[in-house]
């Protein structure tokens, strides 16, 4: 099912195909975590804001409505606000996650899932602003206690040490090690 | 006889051509050559500016060499002033936003950060294609461009500014295939040659209320055969270096496997994951032009790290196995 998400994502799937994924998608919080935090993945890896595909949204939404178990009663017009907003939050945590691996940082997958992004829709994230907090946080943090050093930088010293291009470059190439997130 | 002199100036000119794109790419090769030994070799400070993404940054870098033992320290001029310093032993980042240091031994016994070295540059000759450019000024100072193109997709290019009298790179930029820049490296002032104090390389953050990160690493395991293969190694990259350390952070020993294309190189990591422990990265990361993929192989975590383009690192990833 992920080899169709990533399709969904490239826009390679048949109309068919696309409502199987996007009906999985409405009823698996999970599934929707996957989905998300793929989208946030490939957004910072092109350092983009991301670019929710619309009309998929749209039908999630029109999924949810015709679904009472996953969401409380409530107006159409009101899950679609809901959905619009987490779509917000989307593009707001997508660059925010860009702005992260920018900085050394990582991907981590889990607290993407489990956090903010990936919270069920039914619950609807707070308003956009008030999601770069937690975002940041999740992705800083490391729920799940994986070993500690887990960024890219302890790779990064140790690999330095070994390529020709840093050597003609002498210590300019820690420039990578020593660089931060965007904090002007 | 006209005919038979015309013949002769084609000949003559031919030759001539000839041997000038010849010495075109051997006087670069020999620029690189004194690049690589200019960065060893000399006395300098100054500030450098450090482009990636949308992101500009400057940075100070402070170089003394006495006796043939080099001292180096980097400190980061914007946001918080992380800095790395490094000597013939140790390279020692201090990072006060994570508060602490993290020390790396220098591996390789003097073999670590290799030289582009006279028996590599055939390697080199290769995958890419060098040729020597324009001259320019950078950071006051005249320079000379060497311009270096890919051979194929699997690396990047990289266009080298060297201080025209010592060879010292002034500036340096990664590129991709379409020959646009995806980091760039500049110095804006600099004192080549001058006298360096030993104060002026001291940290600023002493590191006292920090916590401080060791690694370790196995001296007898340089050049071992590696456990591990990667069985879809790019075109080009050959085994460079292979040992089994310890990282700082880190309490079981990793197997390092280093390949390179005589300019790129490509780090693979190879960790036993702890039991409930989760995979810290996992998939594709990057730092400006370096990227990551990290994939998990039975037991164990596989981080490939290199200033290489994505898909290089993921085909690597993607190919290690355990055993020959």
């Amino acid at each position: 099912m992920k080899e169709n998400l990533s399709a969904l994502i490239d826009g390679e799937l048949s109309g068919q195909e696309q409502e199987r994924v996007t009906a999985l998608l409405a009823k698996d919080a999970d599934f929707r975590g996957t989905w998300e935090r793929y989208h946030l993945i490939r957004a910072a890896m092109r350092n983009e804001v991301i670019d929710v595909n619309q009309g998929l949204v749209d039908r999630i939404a029109a999924r949810l409505q015709s679904e009472p178990a996953v969401l409380a009663p409530q107006s159409w017009h009101q899950t679609r606000r809901k959905v619009l907003r987490l779509t917000g939050s989307l593009a707001i945590a997508a660059s925010v996650a860009a702005v992260a691996i920018v900085g050394v940082q990582f991907i981590q997958t889990g607290p993407v899932t489990d956090g903010a992004a990936g919270q069920p829709l039914a619950q609807g994230p707070a308003a956009p602003q008030e999601m770069i907090g937690p975002v940041e946080r999740q992705l800083a943090a490391t729920p799940g206690q994986p070993d500690p050093g887990h960024g890219l930088n302890l790779y990064l010293v140790e690999h330095n040490e070994f390529s020709p291009s840093s050597g003609i470059k002498g210590m300019m190439s820690y420039g990578r090690v020593v660089s931060h997130e965007n904090e002007r | 006889m006209t005919v038979l002199a015309l013949r002769s100036a084609f000949f003559i000119g031919g030759i001539f051509s000839f041997s000038v794109v010849a010495q075109g790419a051997g006087l670069a090769n020999d620029w690189l050559m004194k690049m690589s030994q200019a960065a060893r070799t000399l006395n300098y400070e100054g500030t450098f500016v450090y482009q990636h993404n949308n992101q500009l940054e400057a940075m100070q870098i402070v170089h003394r060499v006495d006796n043939g033992s080099i001292n180096e320290k980097l400190v980061s001029l914007n946001g918080v002033p992380r800095e790395v310093i490094r000597d013939n032993q140790e390279v020692r980042c201090y990072l006060p936003d994570e508060n602490s240091v993290v020390v790396e031994h220098r591996k390789a016994n003097g073999k670590s950060f290799p030289s582009i070295l006279p028996e590599n540059l055939h390697l080199l000759d290769n995958n890419y294609k060098i040729r020597l450019g324009r001259k320019g000024r950078i950071a006051d100072r005249e320079a000379q461009l060497v311009a270096i193109s890919p051979q194929d997709q699997y690396r990047y290019g990289y266009s080298l500014w060297a201080d025209s009298k010592t060879g010292l790179v002034l500036a340096a930029d990664l590129t991709d295939t379409r020959g646009q820049a995806i980091e760039r490296f500049m110095f804006t002032q600099i004192n080549i040659g001058s006298d360096i104090e030993l104060s002026a390389l001291r940290p600023r953050s002493e590191g006292k209320n920090m916590v401080w990160h060791r690694g370790s690493w196995d001296w007898a395991s340089e050049d071992l055969k590696p456990a591990w293969t990667v069985t879809r190694l790019p075109k080009g990259f050959a085994l460079s270096a292979s040992m089994i350390s310890t990282m700082p952070m880190r309490s079981v020993p990793a197997e390092h496997i280093v390949f390179s294309d005589g300019l790129a190189a490509v780090s693979v990591f190879i960790e036993r994951m702890k039991r409930g422990k989760k995979p810290g990265m996992r998939g594709p990361s990057s730092m400006g032009a370096v990227h990551a993929y990290s994939t998990v192989v039975d037991d164990y975590r596989v981080t490939v790290v290199g200033e290489v383009p994505a898909a290089t690192v993921a085909q690597i990833a993607g190919s290690v196995t355990a055993g020959d």
